[in-house]
């Protein structure tokens, strides 16, 4: 279903033009499976569900707030605060010694960051009345620059290793790869109820809509806001936790780059950049999509160039078709 | 409307990604012992980079040898996934310039865990895991050889200094290595040397250029600057500009600078008469360097030392005409 508000029909060919991306995903698949050698190996299958697990549980996130007609530019912040956090709980603090204590404490910790950036957020945003583009502007900046101190006074450098080997287990490592998948899973799952079967899912779309209106009819748009912030850094937090897993280390500029990818994932998909409309489905096609672009342009031995190029073209297009379908909107709502 | 929007964004990925398979330079199959080098790249930040990958597309070119490359863009957890997408295309050999030599190490164990030989181009890795090959500037001894000479000169002169030392990223190990190099110099010569700033660029010319502007204001009678890389020159420049001296030698308020690469405009700025001495490394070289050993390991054959240290060339105001020549850089200046 897509969200938009408004109850759907069994209709074939709306399907279809509600799901394109779906359907393009499908037809990118199979053009992998002809085109590209090794697409279908069971390491690369297996590389490529693993490198959309923790994207997938970061978009989501975001997704919710995007949702809401917000944006959050701090997740990558607290993809790299967390990792060193949980990765000096685990490696150096006093800790370290016992990993049965060490590993779920600095799993906490890395959550506990993502939640407390979050609330952080909310507050700035609910209470303090600044624009979400603003404040998670601000919360990237200080915390993307306390990772890189905390790191440099604890490590004497931008990473932390010596995690304790069983935690590697949480990123996928050997026979366990289907750990962060599952978590992911269990993620978008848990999301897609919150926001199809909950009031908090009805609130977050009307809110993204219309927040006057939404104020009227007594929601509150306040609390609204500020739980959605906390769910954004509470699953950076966790998407954290199976990166430093994956990368075996505490990285101070961990997801410096990713927040590209992220939004890309949400605006391909067809969530509406503007809110009120998409959904996590959409985002799980969209990261699908982008992680499988990756996956594919780099098993075809494509400069990373053009790759760089493909992407950025993407990200427009699919903002440009964005635009088109809120112009189309507006005019039917005239 | 909404329709074709989406067809464009997606269907125009598909095409793309239907003709670049055809088009691809990596989307072979290897097979009957073909080569089939992978290279990792973090970014092409400085000229000693640009330098250093264009030799080894180069070589690979020459030897007829098929090369894919990736570029991690500085971010250390998608250059662990690209290399990851260079194991499932079964690459014979991967050649690696970390980010990060911590955050590197999963990647690395990937690697050879899949029976693929690994060449750590330039930057060493941290921790046990050890490449097949590592091709390193001899960083340590480059920095101490560059800055005993400016020493021995100011000894012979009787000149005092009081000296900015600037520092590169401490996830950068040829970084740690270079201040190592010149804190041993300075307390070695005491006498000579007085550090009245240190400045931590992480490599980032902002960084340089605000730590340099502070430092020019509350210390103005320095007159050496110790910079661990010729990339950090436009900071330096625009520093001295602003306060008038980016002066050559021989004038009152010219600032000594002693500096580490040996790029074109490093090497420029010694021509000039702004610059003392260089320490210049064999970008092109070690770039041919691991080329040729990438096709050996892939073939099986080992090398007798695991660490080749490439140990560089001293180029001083001195020595310029005479040794300036076997630098890289030197066919481009002007």
């Amino acid at each position: 279903m897509n969200v938009t508000g408004k109850k759907t029909h069994p209709d074939p060919s709306r399907f279809v033009q509600e799901n394109s991306i779906l359907v393009f995903l499908l037809a990118a698949v199979l053009a992998s499976i002809v085109f590209v050698p090794n697409f279908l190996s069971s390491y690369n299958l297996k590389n490529f569900f693993l490198q959309a697990s923790d994207l997938l549980i970061i978009a989501c996130g975001l997704t919710f707030v995007v949702l809401n007609g917000g944006i959050d530019f701090s997740v990558t912040s607290v993809l790299a605060l967390g990792s060193v956090i949980g990765a000096y709980v685990m490696a150096i603090s006093p800790l370290a010694p016992f990993p049965a204590i060490a590993i779920p404490v600095g799993i906490i910790a890395t959550i506990a960051v993502g939640a407390l950036i979050g609330a952080l957020n909310g507050f700035s945003i609910t209470v303090l009345k600044m624009p979400s583009f603003i404040a998670t502007l601000a919360t990237q900046l200080v915390f993307s620059g306390i990772a890189i101190l905390f790191t440099s006074k604890v490590a004497t450098r931008a990473s932390i290793n010596g995690l304790p080997e069983p935690f590697f287990v949480i990123g996928g490592e050997g026979k366990y790869f289907l750990i962060p998948i599952t978590l992911a899973a269990i993620v978008f799952l848990a999301s897609n109820f919150l926001l199809q079967f909950t009031g908090f899912g009805r609130n977050v779309l009307s809110v993204g809509t219309n927040p006057k209106a939404s104020f009227i009819s007594g929601i509150s748009v306040k609390k609204t806001i500020f739980i959605l912030c906390l769910l954004s850094g509470t699953y950076a937090g966790i998407a954290s936790v199976i990166a430093t897993s994956r990368n075996q280390a505490g990285i101070a500029s961990l997801g410096d780059k990713m927040f590209i990818s992220i939004i890309a994932s949400i605006v391909i998909g067809g969530t509406s950049i503007a809110g009120g409309s998409g959904g996590f489905k959409q985002t799980l096609f969209g990261v699908l999509f982008i992680t499988l672009i990756n996956n594919t342009m780099n098993l075809l031995g494509i400069e990373w160039y053009i790759t760089m190029l493909f992407q950025g073209v993407l990200i427009l297009v699919a903002a440009f078709a964005d635009y088109l379908m809120r112009v189309r909107r507006n005019q039917r709502g005239r | 409307m909404k329709k074709i929007a989406r067809f464009i964004a997606v269907g125009s990925a598909l095409v793309v990604l239907g003709s670049m398979s055809v088009f691809a330079s990596g989307g072979k199959e290897t097979s009957g012992g073909k080569v089939k080098i992978g290279l990792s790249m973090d970014s092409l930040e400085s000229q000693f980079w640009v330098a250093n990958y264009d030799a080894m597309v180069a070589k690979a070119k020459a030897m007829d040898i098929e090369l894919v490359s990736v570029m991690a863009e500085g971010d250390a957890a998608k250059q662990n996934q690209q290399i990851e997408n260079l194991i499932a295309q079964k690459v014979t050999a991967i050649i690696i310039a970390p980010k990060d030599g911590s955050a590197i190490v999963a990647a690395v164990k990937k690697a050879q865990a899949a029976g693929i030989p690994v060449i750590m181009n330039n930057r060493p890795i941290q921790g046990t895991v050890q490449p097949e090959l590592s091709v390193l500037s001899d960083n340590y001894t480059m920095a101490k050889e560059v800055l005993k000479w400016f020493a021995e000169k100011a000894k012979k002169d009787g000149k005092k200094y009081k000296t900015i030392l600037l520092i590169g990223n401490l996830a950068d190990e040829n970084a740690v290595e270079r201040q190592k190099g010149h804190k041993e110099i300075i307390a070695a010569y005491k006498d000579i040397f007085e550090v009245v700033s240190e400045i931590p660029s992480e490599w980032n010319h902002e960084v340089a250029l605000k730590g340099l502007q502070n430092a020019l204001q509350a210390n103005p009678d320095v007159n050496l600057i110790i910079t661990p890389s010729d990339f950090l020159y436009p900071p330096i420049r625009s520093a001295l500009e602003q306060v008038n001296r980016w002066v050559k030698i021989g004038h009152p308020n010219h600032i000594a600078i002693v500096s580490f690469d040996g790029d074109e405009g490093g090497m420029q700025y010694l021509k000039d008469g702004y610059s003392w001495a260089d320490a210049a490394q064999g970008a092109s070289f070690t770039g041919e360097y691991c080329i040729d050993w990438a096709v050996k390991l892939s073939k099986g054959e080992k090398p007798a030392n695991p660490t080749y240290r490439d140990p560089g060339i001293i180029v001083t105001m001195d020595n310029f005409n005479e040794v300036a020549p076997k630098v890289w850089s030197f066919s481009s200046l002007k």
